[in-house]
């Protein structure tokens, strides 16, 4: 079960909510400061994530991210056409690519990738399941072009917004929630989350 | 968690009240509830050690990742 089939009436990490406006200023040079020349762009997605964690949301503040369409080359991949949020947890390597790509690997380096066990791939995303709620839409498959119920979260468009109506998670603008993600489900975005942000870099392992 | 949603297999006759069987996970346990037709609480099913004994923290740095992203990029 991806949603919960009863909504509860305070918002919650996971949750898809509507009708916030998100921005990313794009600065052209940065370095200088004040910087002289730069654009702030604001878009109201669809649907927006909460990912502020929900213990954490609350003093007007919001951690927030859109809800996008997925990219059609995840359908190249058979383990990922049967069900996109395969994506969300770890996998083993052979399954990560699709059987061309991975017959195009040398003995060695198939052995070297499958010995690592199950692990993340595509680790920026994080794939929510379709819902009546959420439109279907058109992607161009291999055999073709296909409908889709699937959205995603990219970890790197998460960004910030205030609003005083969000003073803690029973006491905000409930009206914005339309869908909330099952404790399963928002394990597993936690657990993804965390080791997104948590992981050392290769380089900075002793 | 994990969900068993147990109210659409009924068998003629029977009046069983339709549930719902979830494992939530709770410290170094997981506790098996059953739940109503509306989420409310009905009964503890079973409470048993998680065999995950491993921190978020563990977690993470048990978990390597596949790199393949380039692969699912625009073209």
């Amino acid at each position: 079960m991806f949603y919960e089939s009863e909504p509860q009436a305070v918002l919650r990490f996971g949750d898809v909510v509507r009708g916030y406006v998100l921005s990313a200023p794009q600065i052209d040079s940065p370095g200088t400061s004040p910087p002289v020349r730069y654009r702030v762009e604001v878009h109201s997605p669809k649907f927006a994530v909460i990912m502020s964690p929900c213990c954490s949301i609350g003093d007007g503040t919001l951690a927030i991210s859109p809800l996008i369409e997925v990219r059609p080359q995840f359908f190249w991949n058979p383990y990922f056409a049967e069900n996109l949020t395969n994506i969300n947890r770890p996998m083993p390597a052979e399954k990560a690519v699709w059987p061309d790509e991975w017959a195009k690997l040398t003995p060695e380096d198939k052995q070297k990738r499958m010995s690592d066990g199950d692990a993340y791939a595509l680790v920026e995303y994080f794939i929510y399941a379709p819902h009546d709620l959420l439109p279907p839409y058109a992607v161009k498959c291999p055999g073709g072009s296909s409908e889709t119920g699937c959205y995603m979260l990219d970890f790197r468009r998460i960004c910030r917004i205030e609003c005083n109506k969000i003073v803690k998670p029973e006491q905000a603008p409930l009206e914005t929630k339309v869908l909330q993600i099952s404790i399963e489900t928002r394990g597993e975005l936690r657990d993804k989350l965390a080791w997104y942000f948590g992981r050392t870099p290769k380089e900075d392992m002793l | 968690m994990t969900t068993r949603d147990t109210s659409s297999g009924q068998n003629t006759g029977d009046n069983g009240v339709p549930s719902t069987i979830v494992t939530v996970p709770f410290d170094r346990y997981e506790i098996v509830l059953e739940l109503g037709p509306h989420r409310e609480f009905l009964r503890i099913v079973e409470v048993r050690i998680s065999k995950d004994f491993r921190s978020v923290q563990q977690k993470v740095e048990s978990v390597d990742y596949h790199d393949v992203s380039d692969l699912y990029e625009d073209r």
